[in-house]
């Protein structure tokens, strides 16, 4: 109690205070320190594969004959391949859909469900639920509801009196707007929370100010509230773009990537090639292509940024 | 204190691994891997009886679920994990064994042991690779037809014959469909495995699908086609894909006729039906064939193999000859399993389970099998290919002639890609 404060620090920390060490590296080393359990975990788990997957996409191995080198032959097979140029525009497909989809339809439930009335927290509730639900749990349910002769959704649609509607996931035209749908449907609600968290962000006298000058709604909404929910909706454009390039599970389960090819996507395909064809050389190369494809993308959101989003401040 | 404990803990641990070591040394353990120990009791059976006659040496058993276990041993084998002996699930994962060099070739052991080769029969043909033998068949499951006896009693038309052909499927499977909604019977059912649509083709002996010709398929799928979506006398491929349809248990509700499926069902219906889920009674009958051309049919052999690494090759040798060889048989049969060794006894232990139907013997008998896929490194791929195909072919997405033209072009693609 007697040391000035810098003092006492000095003792607590460095009992008689060898001071070898300066300040910020110690602080440092104790940040470090407090990061390692999980940084190990990072590193061993996540940041060496990916070099060793960058590393393999130069190689020939078959997990067990020793690697033999053969430099860009991997990822010049690409050009050559059927199937990866298919998965590759089909993954084009099914990202350039489901994105501005989701976005869409997040942000349309946003809005209803901003409004304060008797159950609102419940509905909410209720559009957040196919998010916590399992894909794999949620993709089996599907399947049965696009059943082409005695699906509900047919039904529905027959009832309606569409003649012969799509057969769905057994039609090649069909099969990636079905797995887009329930793509949508699975992750709107989760978008929706984030939309809700922005817009009540915005602040309400931007509102009345913008009430007293004899806006519409309409002028509200498009002058008030869009702008301040960029910051949002750049957010969810990002995530959601990465999730919809590497999707993978709801495919795995409805279609395994058919009718034929009509919804085999980049990352089941490098799972075919990895371990069915036991091809990892060339399966690491095409992830390495995804991985520097997703990065493109992510580089030019961040470049456009700053035309678009717009921050309080 | 605490450093007396930390004294009486580091005891303990050299006491116990001492223990271990002593016991070691006083046997030897094998290491062995298979699918499905637990829910299938033969491979139990197997192994209690190979302890019980060979005292000295312990099994290790490793169990995995049979779709993960292609793939599961892959890793394990790539992380350098110890197993002895394991079975090759199929031609296609022994195929990849060799080739990798992961497990041994028996040649030499199998002359000095004079291991007598006849019982295996063709299915030694199978496990052959550059002259040398990589394993011992333990099972050689293949393809027959099974039917509801009751349903064919109540149309009144006669039981399928052992020289059923094609033709005659089609017509028995149309006389034999009937109703509307949950009361319809259907003539057949084709399970949407793509093997059991290129197996027709197999069978007109032209060769396999890595290097014959995919024209050999055009007729059976043209079969499949006509049954599901003309005749509609069995469900078609997409209904029975959305409903994630098992063969297992739609025969089992006895409103289907007729069923082409392996061996390995008639186990499957004998425990269903011993734990009350059934009550079908089945016969079985050779699967039907094509006019005019040998009667063949499409199998599956699963050797028993041993890993490369192994440190205790007397002892694996044992376990495989043993597992792989008559006296596995004997028991795999008991069981109602189609063993890879097959002789008179192994017939009558067949004839004995109860619950096989008593005039099913002839069915068994078989000259011709053909492997669903041949040990080859380009199988896997080839696999998903035909496969993508059929599926189009059969959800009338593609035209048959235009999926077999495709077919024929994206084989020389991925033979050129993965030279």
């Amino acid at each position: 109690m007697k040391y000035p404060v810098r003092e006492r620090h000095r003792v607590l920390y460095y009992k008689g205070g060898e001071d070898r060490l300066n300040k910020v590296t110690r602080n440092r080393l104790t940040a470090y320190s407090f990061l390692l359990p999980n940084l190990i975990g990072f590193i061993v788990f996540t940041l060496l594969p990916v070099f060793a997957a960058l590393g393999l996409s130069f190689v020939r191995w078959d997990s067990y004959s020793p690697l033999k080198y053969v430099g860009l032959r991997n990822f010049e097979m690409m050009f050559s391949d059927s199937s990866f140029k298919i998965a590759f525009w089909n993954t084009l497909y099914f990202t350039g859909l489901t994105v501005p989809l989701t976005v869409l339809v997040a942000l349309l439930l946003a809005l209803v469900l901003n409004k304060a009335f008797r159950g609102v927290k419940f509905i909410r509730s209720i559009h957040f639920f196919p998010h916590v639900a399992s894909t794999i749990a949620v993709a089996v349910v599907w399947q049965f509801l696009y059943n082409p002769d005695m699906g509900p959704i047919n039904h529905f649609l027959r009832a309606v009196g569409v003649a012969s509607p799509p057969r769905w996931t057994s039609s090649v035209t069909w099969a990636m707007p079905a797995v887009i749908i329930m793509t949508v449907w699975k992750s709107a609600g989760y978008y929706m929370m984030m939309f809700l968290a922005g817009l009540q962000g915005i602040p309400g006298h931007l509102y009345e100010v913008a009430t007293i000058d004899g806006a519409t709604s309409w002028q509200k909404f498009r002058y008030v509230t869009l702008p301040l929910l960029t910051p949002t909706m750049f957010f969810v454009v990002t995530m959601n773009l990465i999730y919809s390039f590497k999707v993978f599970d709801q495919i795995h389960i409805m279609t395994q990537g058919g009718p034929g090819r009509a919804t085999s996507v980049l990352v089941y395909y490098i799972y075919v090639q990895a371990f069915v064809n036991q091809n990892f050389g060339y399966a690491s190369a095409m992830a390495t292509t995804f991985f520097l494809i997703i990065l493109g993308f992510t580089i030019v959101q961040f470049r456009l940024q700053e035309k678009w989003v717009k921050y309080l401040d | 204190m605490r450093k007396g404990l930390l004294v009486w803990i580091l005891v303990g641990l050299l006491s116990v691994s001492l223990i271990g070591v002593t016991q070691a040394k006083s046997g030897i353990t094998l290491k062995f891997a298979c699918w499905d120990y637990e829910l299938n009791q033969y491979d139990k059976t197997l192994i209690a009886e190979f302890e019980k006659t060979h005292p000295n040496i312990k099994v290790e058993v490793y169990d995995m679920p049979a779709s993960e276990y292609p793939d599961k041993m892959l890793i394990m084998l790539a992380g350098g994990e110890d197993i002895d002996v394991f079975y090759a699930k199929d031609p296609t994962m022994y195929g990849g064994l060799v080739l990798r060099k992961q497990i041994m070739p028996l040649n030499s052991l199998i002359a000095r042991d004079k291991v007598d080769l006849s019982g295996y029969g063709g299915n030694v043909d199978n496990v052959v690779i550059d002259d040398q033998i990589y394993g011992l068949p333990y099972r050689g499951d293949f393809w027959i037809l099974f039917y509801n006896k009751d349903l064919f009693d109540r149309f009144g038309l006669a039981y399928p014959s052992n020289n059923m052909t094609w033709t005659d499927f089609q017509k028995t499977a149309k006389l034999l469909t009937k109703g509307e909604g949950a009361a319809r019977t259907y003539g057949a059912y084709i399970h949407t495995w793509a093997s059991t649509y290129f197996m027709f083709g197999l069978q007109k002996n032209m060769g396999n699908l890595v290097e014959g010709p995919y024209s050999m398929l055009k007729d059976g799928l043209e079969l499949a086609y006509q049954i599901q979506m003309v005749d509609k006398s069995a469900a078609d491929y997409a209904t029975n894909r959305s409903m994630s349809a098992h063969y297992r248990g739609l025969f089992e509700q006895g409103n289907i006729g007729m069923i082409y499926m392996g061996t390995w069902y008639m186990q499957a219906l004998v425990q269903d039906a011993k734990e009350g889920l059934h009550n079908v009674n089945w016969g079985i009958a050779r699967l039907p064939q094509w006019k005019g051309i040998e009667h063949s049919t499409i199998g599956n052999v699963t050797p028993v193999v041993i890993n490369t690494k192994t440190k205790k090759l007397e002892a694996a040798w044992e376990l495989a000859k043993f597992l792989g060889g008559k006296e596995g048989a004997g028991i795999l049969a008991e069981n109602m399993i189609m063993p890879g060794y097959v002789d008179k006894s192994v017939f009558e232990s067949f004839a004995k389970v109860e619950g096989f139907p008593s005039d099913g013997g002839e069915a068994l008998v078989t000259n011709i099998v053909h492997m669903e896929w041949p040990a080859h490194p380009l199988s896997g791929l080839l696999g998903k290919m035909v496969e993508e195909e059929i599926q189009l072919a059969m959800t009338a997405n593609k035209s048959i002639d235009q999926a077999i033209a495709d077919m024929e072009k994206r084989r020389e693609e991925i033979t050129r890609l993965n030279q």
